[in-house]
């Protein structure tokens, strides 16, 4: 079969879980003999995260071909027990790098190096490289970032060009925070549309929604989110606090 | 997920190993006790492959894992007993630069003198090195030359392929590479095997030139990149469990695939804890 691209993007606030979710993901696929293999995007300028200091994004993490990657890597592989390498984690530096190394050289014969189209296809192809290579039916790409940021906004680009192309072969998942607010002891669901019409509005329809919540959300409540949010009300899926991590994909599949 | 797959039903997923950790995990029966002696403790995301290694192996063993975080630079020789006296096993963790190093120091004394397990990773490997040159061999001013470049003693030093290297970015020596164990060493039982492969980050490494004073005086070089020489490996055999690793470990353990050396390194402290009470 054609390789499958899921994209996960994150809406609402940071440290959502993306990593784990996309990793839960692949353990899912992997379950039922797919071959799956996940890559991040990282939206800052720094070619790779080998030389942050350890307080900014935690630790660097290390593939078997030397490359210095952000800690997500680390899940994908121990959720996975697959190996990654180079081209599991982009930041925008080395994609800007390498537009502008391939502009030093001429190969864009002339033309006037821009955004759109040269850093988008440029990510494009980095998407692609790992479906290309036949090894594997599942592509998941993670966006590093929440929607809406400034750094994000060439990634996205790319994210909706690349569903526009492949049609029934992409799709996306986006994941938000669903607040439980102690006072009104009400779950409020108002973020998480905003942030489905910020993804909409750059032109991206989910096609799943994963709501991160610290207690059951009620089916009344999904139903309500998928209407509002034009996703199937199947496709909206609750991911409840978890005692450990490991318990995720177990969760998700429930 | 239906909207991709042709036939959503086809394949029945096969959960069996992953619930069998869970169960595992649920079913866990006391406590290990593990201290990590590192500088960037504040967040504790900087250690993440350790703890995640740190909780395969203690599962696996069935226990539960309680990780100690603490500042390298907080430990001295006054306060180690306090700080590492209830532990089962101790982590000397990764790191670069000078500071919080004496703690490590510090903390390497107060295991080794106890017979605590001990596991010192990169830098932690290359401290247990320097502590044992100074405390063991007499070399009061050994040191790495990343720390003290004029050391007379330079027992770590600068690999040779970087000392033309002014870049910061990518240029360590990184990824996996093999590593020869010696046979009977912990670390060979650990494995299993003697021809292992793991991943790599560093600069510096154990100077060769010093190999046969620490053999005589009790710390042995166990593990060696079969081209190079490259020392990966040593440990007190003379002790119950102390070993350093100039590779990283943490970075090939999965949920599936515990990583061998930490669970040789979690079965010792289980040891250790029920010897001790």
């Amino acid at each position: 079969m054609a390789t499958k691209y899921i994209f996960v993007t994150g809406g609402v606030v940071s440290s959502l879980g993306k990593g784990i979710v996309s990793a839960s993901l692949a353990r899912l696929l992997l379950s039922r003999g797919f071959r799956v293999t996940i890559q991040k995007f990282d939206p800052y300028l720094n070619i790779d995260p080998g030389t942050l200091n350890p307080y900014e994004h935690g630790e660097c993490y290390v593939t078997a071909d030397g490359y210095e990657t952000d800690l997500d890597l680390g899940h994908y592989e121990r959720f996975t027990d697959i190996h990654t390498s180079r081209n599991n984690s982009f930041t925008t530096g080395r994609i800007y790098k390498s537009v502008i190394d391939k502009e030093r050289r001429g190969e864009y014969l002339g033309k006037t190096v821009q955004i759109i189209p040269h850093i988008t296809d440029e990510i494009k192809r980095d998407v692609m490289k790992l479906g290309d290579t036949g090894e594997y039916d599942f592509v998941i790409t993670e966006i590093g970032g929440t929607v809406g940021d400034i750094e994000s906004t060439p990634f996205l680009e790319a994210v909706r060009q690349l569903k526009w192309e492949m049609g029934h072969n992409a799709l996306s998942l986006h994941l938000t925070y669903v607040p439980y607010l102690g006072a009104a002891q009400e779950m409020k669901t108002k973020p998480t549309q905003h942030s489905v019409k910020q993804l909409q509005a750059i032109g991206i329809q989910p096609d799943i929604l994963v709501l991160r919540c610290e207690r059951d959300i009620p089916a009344g409540m999904r139903r309500k989110v998928a209407q509002f949010c034009n996703v199937a009300p199947e496709a909206v899926i609750q991911s409840v606090d978890a005692s450990s991590i490991y318990k995720v994909p177990m969760l998700m599949h429930e | 997920m239906l909207a991709l797959t042709a036939t959503p039903c086809d394949r029945q997923p096969d959960h069996a190993a992953w619930n069998d950790f869970l169960n595992r995990l649920d079913n866990v029966q006391g406590t290990v006790n593990i201290a990590l002696v590192g500088k960037y403790v504040e967040l504790q995301d900087a250690y993440k492959s350790i703890s995640e290694s740190l909780m395969h192996s203690a599962t696996y063993c069935g226990r539960r894992l309680k990780l100690t975080y603490v500042h390298s630079e907080k430990i001295d020789d006054s306060n180690a007993d306090k700080l590492l006296g209830g532990m089962d096993g101790v982590i000397i963790a990764p790191g670069f630069g000078k500071r919080g190093i004496e703690g490590k120091f510090a903390a390497l004394k107060w295991c080794r003198e106890h017979d605590m397990p001990t596991l010192g990773i990169c830098l932690g490997m290359q401290c247990m090195v320097i502590e044992y040159a100074r405390d063991v061999l007499g070399l009061t001013d050994a040191n790495s030359t990343e720390m003290n470049p004029e050391t007379s003693n330079n027992v770590i030093d600068l690999m040779a392929g970087q000392k033309q290297v002014t870049d910061l970015g990518g240029t360590m020596r990184l990824g996996a590479y093999d590593c020869r164990l010696k046979a009977g060493s912990r670390a060979a039982e650990a494995y299993g095997r003697e021809l292992i492969r793991e991943r790599h980050r560093h600069r510096y490494e154990f100077n060769n030139d010093f190999r046969e004073r620490f053999e005589q005086a009790g710390m042995d070089c166990v593990g060696v990149n079969p081209d190079t020489g490259l020392v990966e490996v040593v440990e007190v055999p003379s002790l119950t469990w102390f070993v350093g690793t100039q590779y990283h470990p943490e970075y090939q353990s999965t949920v599936l695939n515990p990583n061998p050396l930490f669970m040789a390194f979690m079965k010792a402290a289980i040891k250790h804890s029920s010897d001790n009470k």
